[in-house]
């Protein structure tokens, strides 16, 4: 506000001199000047005078900003400045829309990470992505995935070729909606230890890890192996370890963009190898790191107002269980290159762990050691803000299927089958508070 | 390139002492011609003064100052030296005239021939015209020069639905009729290159503006067509209808076909009334894409868009030594929906501007807009801000 004052009293100076500056050359200029000197004053302070007022009414003239904690795509706090330049740099690659000259597909699923995570948020039912696969019910056929181009469905293509299809012979389909970025850098700060504590506590919920292959380049120092395999954190089965190989796999499989870690276009399920002619890779190893980065630095929105009734809400979800799984807090350790992630609380409510959701919620599709019915608990953080982000509807559960909040409780099963008979067997304001709190997170 | 640009820069010097000769030497408004073909448009721009025998020349600069704000960040505060155009015109016999427009955009980041195109009149109602013509789609395009534009900033529409300022090359026939005493009907219609695949490969999502064609070589060897009728019952009221039609896809390639033919058709209507006082004008246009199977629902296959502005003028001498003197008060509503399918993706801006004009043709505008802007998921991103630009003919 001062700084911009301080342009508009330059800018009527400048204003000024330009009159005077026009008029000079004009030599007879300068008496006429001064008899219009009381004109050519109440002008410029017509002027001065509108542009002040319009700065008095500065924010509701000129856009306000959202308050702090209030939208999903802030900064954490105490961040340097070369970490907000990284942070800026990354936000403009996540927000970018890739055009077919700049190496959109040959085939692809959406043009933008911001596409399919809205304002940082979730993805539109719309923009689902959907991978498939043959299975014996517990073994991948990898062949076949081979031989299709991958597990992800590129449904969208670019002029003069076709999409891919769906081989008839699949066993399994799995639809996903994207889930909001924010928080990645405190989820991937959180040690395995603290994560692994969680796995099997002996109350009937089994809390499973996910041990997966990573891709070389992705694997930062000093992190964890288990026999070659690593910890999985990211998506919605747990199936990436690294938030560096969620990025550049985004960037292939979503949008068709190859970098140095998938140097090669994709494959097409039913045509086999192809190319739109641009040069590989098409977005350099410091533009995924850039947005690695970006991810990381999004800071968790603010809860939302506590009322008694969001008070007993919360003390219902543990009661009844939901706290099992969706662990209110956890506790970052020591995050390498970004201090403000460590040591940090973190109420994420999940444990970033793998359960058995029942048949309802399952799409029989294996992912590493998550099988056909199994879910990474999803972080509830940020709850209240989904519909804020999808243009005043929230579509929840992994492929968006509703936009109730309550039927998506009632969606649960297997592991949190008697959770949700509780929750069913609260009354109706008790119930009302459970979606409160839900709603206040 | 960079080679060249010294040479640019000395020519530029050059045409610049040549013109403030011209326009020291000229010290009035500029008389027009009574009742041009377009208003404002080719043939009929002020400070075209000949050089040599037969040829004329002018132009006009245009440069603003502008602060923008979306969402309570500061994104902008900046000089933008826009454009600086150059206008030739030549008679070459009684029939036969030649106009060209040269137009440097950001100083000499894009130079690009707006109009160069040779007319000979046939008969009193039909005149050929061939070149790169300025194509008669929607009336801004016609007559989009700065210093005629009221607003710093050219309507949306008229930028994003009709690519202005458009020209392709191509041939065709212009006329005036004169149905009664008071009214005429004025047309043009020309076959021309078109667009081109631009409209899809090179911009985010369906973008028109990205697909103006090429003037050297048709990309599929189908000409499209542009035309527009413009009826004026009174002199100081016009109607226009336009459209543009044709495809814009490399469908085959030595022979080979290679893809389906895709059709694009932007249609447009504008209005013009005019008193002493005030102005009333707009335009409303839209726009039918074809695109393939894959890419649908995902990319736009109806866009439209319309603004509509008053302005008033005012202050008339209000400066004793500056005669010809006159202010402007201006406002403009406009809106735009780049996916006619989507409830997101459009956005709306109003814009209210004052204008100091010495002489009718170099004016100093001051104008705050503010806009509203839905995202793909209806969410809606607002920004705002001031420009202060200056603009005139030479
Ligand atoms: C086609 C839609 C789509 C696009 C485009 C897309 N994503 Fe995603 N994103 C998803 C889906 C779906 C998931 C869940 C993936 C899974 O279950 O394996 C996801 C997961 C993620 C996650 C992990 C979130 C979590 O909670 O574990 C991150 C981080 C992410 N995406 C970042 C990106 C970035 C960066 C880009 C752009 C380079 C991008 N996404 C582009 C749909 C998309
Ligand atoms: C056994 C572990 C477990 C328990 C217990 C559990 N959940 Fe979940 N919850 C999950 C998993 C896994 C998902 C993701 C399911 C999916 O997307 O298919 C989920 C999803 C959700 C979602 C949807 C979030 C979104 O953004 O899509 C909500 C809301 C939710 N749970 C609330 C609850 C409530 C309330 C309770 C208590 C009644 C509860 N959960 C109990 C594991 C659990």
């Amino acid at each position: 506000m001062q700084q911009s004052e301080l342009y508009f009293t330059n800018s009527s100076i400048i204003l000024i001199r330009f009159f005077l500056f026009f008029f000079n050359p004009l030599q007879r200029v300068h008496i006429l000047v001064l008899n219009n000197y009381m004109k050519l004053h109440n002008l410029i302070f017509i002027f001065h005078f509108s542009l002040l007022t319009l700065f008095i009414g500065c924010d509701t003239l000129f856009t306000s900003k959202p308050e702090t904690g209030e939208t999903f795509d802030q900064t954490l706090e105490g961040l340097t400045r070369t970490q907000k330049l990284a942070f800026a740099r990354g936000d403009e690659a996540f927000e970018k829309t890739f055009s077919v000259i700049e190496g959109l597909g040959p085939i692809f699923v959406q043009p933008s990470c911001e596409g399919c995570h809205n304002g940082d948020g979730k993805g539109h039912p719309r923009t689902n992505l959907k991978r498939f696969q043959k299975n014996d019910g517990s073994q991948v056929d990898t062949n076949f995935t081979i031989q299709y181009g991958g597990a992800q469905l590129q449904q969208r293509s670019i002029p003069g070729i076709p999409p891919e299809e769906i081989p008839s012979q699949r066993s399994a389909i799995s639809t996903r909606s994207g889930p909001p970025v924010f928080g990645m850098g405190l989820i991937e700060a959180i040690d395995d230890a603290t994560i692994l504590a969680n796995v099997d506590s002996g109350d009937g919920i089994s809390g499973k890890a996910n041990f997966v292959p990573a891709h070389e380049m992705a694997i930062p120092p000093n992190v964890n192996s288990y026999n070659g395999k690593y910890l999985g954190r990211f998506g919605r089965k747990s199936g990436t370890p690294f938030l560096l190989q969620q990025v550049a796999t985004a960037y292939l499989q979503d949008m068709g963009i190859t970098s140095e870690f998938f140097p090669q276009e994709l494959q097409h399920a039913q045509l086999g190898t192809m190319s739109e002619n641009i040069p590989e890779p098409e977005v350099s190893f410091s533009t995924l790191n850039d947005v690695a980065n970006y991810l990381r630095m999004l800071a968790p929105p603010k809860r939302g107002k506590i009322t008694s009734q969001i008070k007993l809400g919360d003390s219902l979800f543990t009661a009844i269980g939901c706290a099992n799984c969706h662990i209110p807090k956890m506790q970052t350790g020591i995050h390498p290159t970004i201090a403000a992630l460590s040591n940090k609380q973190v109420h994420l409510y999940s444990d970033l762990l793998l359960h058995d959701m029942g048949d309802e919620l399952a799409d029989n599709f294996i992912e590493g050691e998550a099988n056909g019915k199994e879910w990474r608990t999803t972080p509830l953080w940020g709850l209240r803000l989904y519909a804020e982000n999808l243009g005043g509807t929230a579509y929840y559960l992994h492929d968006g299927r509703t936009n109730d909040l309550k039927t998506a409780i009632l969606f649960h099963g297997g592991e949190a089958m008697s959770a949700r008979n509780l929750f069913n067997a609260l009354s109706n304001a008790d119930k009302e508070a459970v979606l409160a709190f839900l709603r206040s997170l | 390139m960079k080679r060249f640009t010294p040479i640019l820069h000395h020519s530029i010097i050059i045409f610049l002492v040549i013109f403030s000769n011209i326009v020291f030497a000229q010290n009035d408004d500029s008389i027009k011609t009574s009742n041009p073909f377009v208003k404002g448009g080719a043939y009929d721009k002020p400070f075209v003064t000949n050089v040599f025998s037969k040829t004329a020349i002018g132009g006009y600069v245009e440069t603003v100052f502008k602060i923008e704000r979306a969402d309570g960040i500061t994104e902008e505060i900046t000089f933008e030296a826009r454009r600086f155009n150059l206008f030739a015109h030549s008679i070459i016999s009684q029939r036969t005239r030649f106009f060209t427009e040269i137009e440097f955009e950001h100083g000499t980041e894009e130079i690009n021939i707006e109009f160069a195109a040779l007319d000979f009149d046939i008969t009193s109602f039909a005149t050929f015209r061939g070149g790169i013509i300025l194509s008669p789609l929607g009336k801004f395009n016609l007559t989009h020069d700065a210093p005629l534009n009221e607003l710093t900033d050219r309507p949306i529409v008229s930028t994003e639905i009709i690519p202005t300022a458009l020209s392709e090359a191509g041939m065709g026939f212009y006329g005036s009729l004169f149905p009664s005493a008071n009214s005429r009907l004025t047309y043009e219609l020309y076959a021309v290159n078109g667009f081109n695949d631009g409209i899809i490969t090179n911009g985010s999502g369906t973008q028109i503006r990205e697909g103006r064609g090429d003037v050297g070589e048709d990309n599929n060897q189908l000409p499209s067509f542009v035309g527009r009728m413009g009826y004026s019952p009174l002199e100081n009221v016009e109607l226009g209808l336009s459209a543009h039609s044709g495809i814009y896809n490399t469908f085959n390639v030595d022979g080979l076909e290679i893809d389906d033919k895709r059709n694009l058709t932007i249609a447009a209507f504008d209005w013009e009334y005019n008193t002493e006082e005030f102005d009333f004008i707009g335009e409303y246009a839209r726009s039918t894409i074809e695109i393939q199977k894959s890419l649908q629902g995902l990319f736009a296959e109806r866009q439209q868009g319309m603004y509509a502005q008053c302005n008033y003028r005012f202050g008339k001498k209000y400066f004793s030594f500056l005669p010809l003197s006159y202010f402007t008060a201006v406002a403009r509503y406009e809106f735009v929906d780049f996916d006619t399918e989507l409830k997101g993706d459009a956005l709306q801006n109003i814009t209210f501007g004052i204008n100091f004009r010495p002489t009718s043709d170099t004016v100093f505008k001051l104008d705050y807009h503010y806009q509203w802007n839905w995202n793909r998921v209806d969410v809606v991103g607002n920004a705002a801000g001031i420009n202060f630009g200056v603009a005139s003919y030479f």
